[in-house]
Parts: C-alpha cells; sequence; structure tokens
C-alpha cells in the first residue's frame, strides 16, 4: 500500500462536476445491467440474455421488494438527468434517496452499470468512480480527506466493500480487491487483494485466476 | 430467500415485553405494572422515542408477514426505515424483549435474536459474501455502537459486544470482545453488574 499521490493542484467541485456530468451511464443501460447483477443476490438469475421486457419486470418487482433497490433505480434516472443538464429534477431525487433510504451520492460520483447497494444507507462524495460488479454494504462512506482536493478514490470493478467501511482521499482499489468491515482505507489496494483494520492493511491475495 | 424455522412472536407478547425490557433500560422499571398499564407505556414511548416507534411498526410488519398477509409490511417496513432507519430483513426472528436504542441498524440474513438483547446504532448484523446464514445472537447480550456482527455464528448469552468491533466467530457466554477482528478482552468472572 502507497502513500496517497497528491496533485500539484488539486481538482476543485466546479472543475469535476463539469468533468463528471456527460460520463454518467444511460438510464436503461444502467438499471439493465443493475438488474442482471442484483437479481441472482435474491435467488433469481436471469440467465445468458433475458429479454429486455423480463429483465424490466424483474427490476421492477426488485424495486418494490427492496427499498434499496428502489433508490438505486432513482439514483440511475438521476445520473442520467444529470447527463443531459436537466436542472431541479436531479435534486429532487437526491432528496428522495436520502429520506427514502439514507443514501446520499454526490453528482461527480461516477458508478457504472451493474453494482449492488443491498442497504443503502451509504454516503459517496466527491470525484469518485466505482467499476461494474462492486458491492457496496450499509453504512459505508466513499470520499474525500482534507489533503486531497475534489479527487475520491478510483474502485475498480468487482470489489467488495465491508460494512461500515471508510474510503477516503484520490486513491486506486484494483480489480476484485475485498475490504473487510469497518475498515479505513486511506492508501491503494492492490487488485484482488483483502484488506482490513485502521487503517486498512492487506491480508491476503486471492488466486491469479480469480483475479481477472 | 430462505424462510427460518421458527414463526414471528405473536405481537401482543412481543410489545409488552419489547416495552417492559426497554422502560428498563430506559430507567423506568415496569417490573410488578399490569398489562394495560405497560401497553400505556408503549404508546408512550412509541412517542418519545423514534426508534421504539420503529420497533413497533417492525413487530407489527413480522405478525403480517406470519399472516402471509400481502403488501402492508412492505408498507410498514418503509415507515419503519423513516422512523428509525431500522432495515429488518424477511427472514430475521427477533425474540420479544428486545431494545433497538435509535434505530440505524440493518439486520438481514437468516438471524435470529433471544430476549434481552440490546443493540447500539449503526449496527449491522448480517451475512458474508455467498452465504444464507447469519449469526446467532443468546439472551441479554449488548450490541456496541457501529458493530458489524457477519456470518454463521454464535454469540453465547450475556456477551457484550464493544463499539466498531467486527464479529466473524463464535463469542463465548459472558464474553466481552472488541476490536476488528473481535477478541476476548474480558471473560465471564470480570463483569460484575
Amino acid at each position: 500500500m502507497s502513500e496517497p499521490k497528491r496533485n500539484d493542484r488539486a481538482v476543485t467541485r466546479r472543475e469535476a462536476k463539469a468533468g463528471a456530468l456527460g460520463r454518467h451511464p444511460s438510464f436503461v443501460e444502467a438499471v439493465v445491467a443493475d438488474t442482471k447483477f442484483v437479481a441472482p443476490r435474491w435467488g433469481r438469475p436471469l440467465g445468458e440474455n433475458p429479454s429486455l421486457l423480463r429483465v424490466l419486470a424483474e427490476s421492477l418487482r426488485l424495486a418494490w421488494e427492496s427499498d434499496a433497490y428502489l433508490a438505486q433505480i432513482a439514483y440511475r434516472l438521476r445520473g442520467a438527468l444529470l447527463r443531459r443538464r436537466v436542472p431541479v429534477l436531479p435534486k429532487l431525487l437526491h432528496r428522495f434517496s436520502i429520506i427514502w433510504i439514507g443514501m446520499s451520492i454526490s453528482d461527480t460520483v461516477l458508478i457504472r452499470p451493474g453494482v449492488s447497494i443491498p442497504h443503502g444507507m451509504v454516503t459517496i462524495g466527491g470525484l469518485v468512480t466505482i467499476g461494474a460488479g462492486a458491492l457496496i454494504s450499509p453504512s459505508v462512506s466513499i470520499g474525500l480527506t482534507s489533503a486531497g482536493g475534489y479527487e475520491g478514490p478510483k474502485i475498480g470493478p468487482g470489489v467488495q466493500i465491508g460494512t461500515g467501511t471508510r474510503i477516503l482521499g484520490p486513491l486506486t482499489i484494483g480489480a476484485n480487491a475485498r475490504i473487510g468491515a469497518n475498515s479505513v482505507v486511506l492508501g491503494d489496494i492492490p487488485a484482488g487483494a483483502t484488506a482490513v483494520g485502521a487503517p486498512a492493511r492487506v491480508v491476503g491475495e486471492r488466486e491469479a485466476a480469480e483475479r481477472g | 430467500v430462505a424462510e427460518a424455522a421458527r414463526p414471528h412472536p405473536p405481537l401482543r407478547r412481543a410489545i409488552l415485553a419489547d416495552t417492559r425490557f426497554v422502560s428498563k433500560n430506559r430507567r423506568r422499571p415496569l417490573d410488578d405494572a399490569s398489562d394495560r398499564r405497560v401497553a400505556l407505556e408503549a404508546l408512550r414511548l412509541a412517542w418519545r422515542s423514534d426508534s421504539f416507534h420503529g420497533q413497533i411498526l417492525y413487530r407489527l410488519r413480522a405478525r403480517l408477514l406470519r399472516a402471509r398477509v400481502p403488501v402492508l409490511p412492505r408498507i410498514l417496513h418503509w415507515l419503519t426505515m423513516a422512523s428509525a432507519q431500522i432495515c429488518i430483513g424477511e427472514p430475521v426472528r427477533i425474540r420479544p424483549g428486545v431494545h433497538l436504542a435509535h434505530g440505524q441498524i440493518v439486520i438481514d440474513g437468516m438471524v435470529e435474536i433471544e430476549t434481552g438483547t440490546t443493540i447500539f446504532p449503526f449496527v449491522t448484523i448480517g451475512l458474508r459474501s455467498g452465504e444464507l446464514a447469519g449469526p446467532r445472537i443468546g439472551r441479554n447480550v449488548t450490541i456496541g455502537s457501529g458493530a458489524r456482527v457477519l456470518g454463521n455464528i454464535e454469540v453465547g448469552e450475556r456477551a457484550r459486544i464493544g463499539a466498531n468491533s467486527v464479529v466473524l466467530g463464535d463469542v463465548p457466554a459472558g464474553a466481552t470482545v472488541v476490536g476488528v477482528p473481535a477478541r476476548v478482552v474480558a471473560a465471564e468472572d470480570a463483569i460484575t453488574d
């Protein structure tokens, strides 16, 4: 684990926002990928090539059964509206997510399609990217340190984040890494590693084949 | 989602036992009070404490789940989330007489929680990835703020779990555990109360 990189000139919120908004995924793409990723976790895998109708029916069912999933759909709608620079509505959807499930995700956070946020109650702020296949458990914070400007963590695909974990500052977490519950991550974590503790230390590594 | 073997407790018994236990924790014991008096105290507590309000809504939801009533349990879950951010999954079984102090908790998976357990805010009780069975928590356990109790484990009765601990293994009866991962720092003898 290395020290977080410090930029000569820290990114400001305004610059982060200007760069990030256009990169939100489209609504349908995001919801389809999220549903395909979340449904198997509810014991209802969608198979190889499900029809769009089947996927959307499943996403409605999940939205009814899981309030966190409904908030996730609201977040996806918000992302799509931010991308089109629609005013006001994204803010209302943000308020909804907070009231509904305590899920607060900033405009500048880019979450690739196909993630699971099983119970909400997460706070994600700053210029953050989160790869597909990530699992974000409840009571997680992902954000900034006072030293890093507006640049936050870059989280690779397939990363599992344990409950209560804080991931702070301009750091990188490699693909398929696993972060234990209640950890405080302040530096880079290599791909496939398992890190725990405050501050988090790497305690194990997965087989190269599993690392992907 | 797998169904646990035991049914949810009856509503009346659950609410009366919860009220007696919460009142005891709040230093207003109702030891010899009649059920009627306890029921009035439940109303007062539901007004005063949003987490108790949430707890009552959860008990009502559990009872409706047992009766296989559709739709209503889901709406009660939303209300529970809105009043105190108490998120408890359907396979969870909570025996009558527990205290969810302040709310802000997530409990999901096949979890069993016995009578006399106190759960402080920001606690997660749940599964390790890829498993369905969660912790079995014995009688009179105290779970400190921010603690995470995860996986198919047994927490013995009267155990105390320190704030922000991450409990991933069995906890012996009467022990005090703290840390990440949690370790026993005091055996039963050390507890004086």
